[in-house]
C-alpha cells in the first residue's frame, strides 16, 4: 500500500499520501517545495538526507508556542493548525498549513522563542530538519536564503492583514 | 575524486602562482572539459527524446544539466589561474548568474581571455539550446537511458535508473541488477 502510495503520488498526483519515503522519493518531494526550489539535485540529496519523518496523530502538538525552536518541518501530508495565545486567552487559530508547506522555519532562522503552536490535524507526516543542519543549509546554499526571505515575508504579509 | 574535495582543490588553484604547472592545469581542463560536454550532450538528448512530462525524467535532465555546469565551471576556475585573473573572476560570477545579459556580456569576454582557445568548446553549456523542440526519436531515449545507466557518477546512475521505472524497465533491467547505486534509484521507482 505505501508504495502504491508513493507511486501514485509520484505519478503527478497530490503530495499527499506518501508514507516511510524512500531518498529518491523524498527528492521527488522536497524538489516541489517552494522553499528547496532553487536547489540543485545534488544539493537536494543532502536535505533528503538530513530530514528525518515523522507522524503526528490528531491533535499531537508538533511545536509549542514559547519554547526555543530546534527544528523545522515540511509537511507531507495532513495539515497543521498554527496557534497563538495570549493574555491568558484561549488559542486562536491564524493559519493552517497544507501539504508542501513549510513550518517552524522562523524560530530556528531567528534564534527566538516560537511565536506560536503547531498542532497536527489529523495525521500528519512531515519531514524534520534540525536548526544546525539548516543553517549549514543557509550558508552553503545562498538561494535557500532567497527562498527562506521569501517564505518569511508572506509570513509577514498574513500576519498584517 | 570527491566532488567537494575537488571543489576546494580548484578554488585553491586560483591562489596559486599557477605559470609552473601550466600544462597539468591545461590537462585537468581538458579531462573537465570532455565530462562537461559529455553531460551537456546527453542533457541536450535526454531533454528531446525523454517523456518531458514525467518528474523522474526531469530529475535526470537536470541531474544531467547541473554536472555539466560544474564541470564547465571546473574548466573555467582552473584555467582562471592561467589567465587575467580579475577578468575571469567577473566572468566567472556572471556566467553562473540568473540574468540572461550578465550572461551573455560573460560569455562574450571568456571569448578572448587568454587560453580562450582552450575553454572556447565548454562555453556552449551556457548558450541557449536553440533544437530542444527537434523529433522525438525513441531509439535515441532508450540510448540515453542505457548511457546514462553507466556513467562515472554514481547519481546520474541512480537518476537514470530512476528515470527507467518512468516507463518500460524490461530492456534495462540486466543493467540494474547488480549496482548499489543503480539499485539505489530503482527502489525509489517503484
Amino acid at each position: 500500500m505505501v508504495r502504491a502510495e508513493a507511486a501514485r503520488a509520484m505519478n503527478g498526483g497530490a503530495m499527499d499520501g506518501l508514507a516511510m519515503l524512500s531518498l529518491m522519493e523524498r527528492i521527488l518531494f522536497l524538489r516541489r517545495v517552494p522553499l528547496f526550489a532553487d536547489l540543485s539535485p545534488a544539493d537536494l540529496k543532502q536535505v533528503a538526507a538530513i530530514a528525518s519523518e515523522e507522524l503526528f496523530g490528531d491533535g499531537d502538538v508538533m511545536a509549542e508556542q514559547g519554547e526555543i525552536g530546534a527544528e523545522m518541518f515540511v509537511i507531507v501530508s495532513g495539515e497543521v493548525r498554527v496557534t497563538v495565545a495570549a493574555d491568558g486567552k484561549a488559542d486562536c487559530e491564524i493559519a493552517r498549513r497544507k501539504p508542501g508547506d513549510v513550518v517552524g522555519e522562523m524560530s530556528i532562522v531567528s534564534h527566538e522563542p516560537r511565536m506560536a503552536s503547531l498542532t497536527a490535524v489529523g495525521e500528519a507526516r512531515v519531514l524534520c530538519i534540525d536548526s544546525k543542519s539548516f543553517e549549514g543549509l543557509l550558508r552553503e546554499r545562498p538561494g535557500t536564503n532567497l527562498a527562506v526571505m521569501r517564505v518569511l515575508c508572506a509570513r509577514l504579509k498574513e500576519s498584517s492583514k | 575524486m570527491n566532488p567537494e574535495t575537488e571543489r576546494g582543490a580548484v578554488h585553491t588553484l586560483e591562489l596559486l602562482p599557477a605559470q609552473a604547472i601550466a600544462e597539468p592545469i591545461r590537462q585537468y581542463a581538458r579531462e573537465r572539459m570532455a565530462a562537461a560536454l559529455q553531460h551537456h550532450d546527453q542533457w541536450r538528448e535526454a531533454i528531446r527524446n525523454l517523456d518531458a512530462g514525467s518528474e523522474r525524467v526531469k530529475l535526470l535532465t537536470d541531474s544531467l544539466r547541473d554536472r555539466a555546469v560544474r564541470e564547465a565551471v571546473h574548466v573555467l576556475r582552473a584555467i582562471h589561474a592561467l589567465s587575467d585573473r580579475e577578468t575571469m573572476a567577473v566572468a566567472l560570477e556572471n556566467v553562473q548568474s540568473r540574468d540572461a545579459n550578465q550572461r551573455a556580456n560573460a560569455l562574450e569576454t571568456l571569448e578572448s581571455v587568454r587560453e580562450a582557445q582552450i575553454i572556447r568548446p565548454v562555453l556552449r553549456v551556457w548558450e541557449a539550446d536553440s533544437e530542444a523542440a527537434s523529433t522525438r526519436d525513441d531509439g535515441a531515449g532508450t540510448r540515453i537511458l542505457e548511457a546514462t545507466l553507466d556513467d562515472g557518477d554514481a547519481w546520474i546512475r541512480a537518476c537514470a535508473a530512476l528515470a527507467v521505472g518512468a516507463g518500460d524497465p524490461a530492456p534495462f533491467r540486466k543493467k540494474i541488477n547488480g549496482d548499489g547505486s543503480k539499485r539505489f534509484g530503482w527502489d525509489g521507482a517503484r
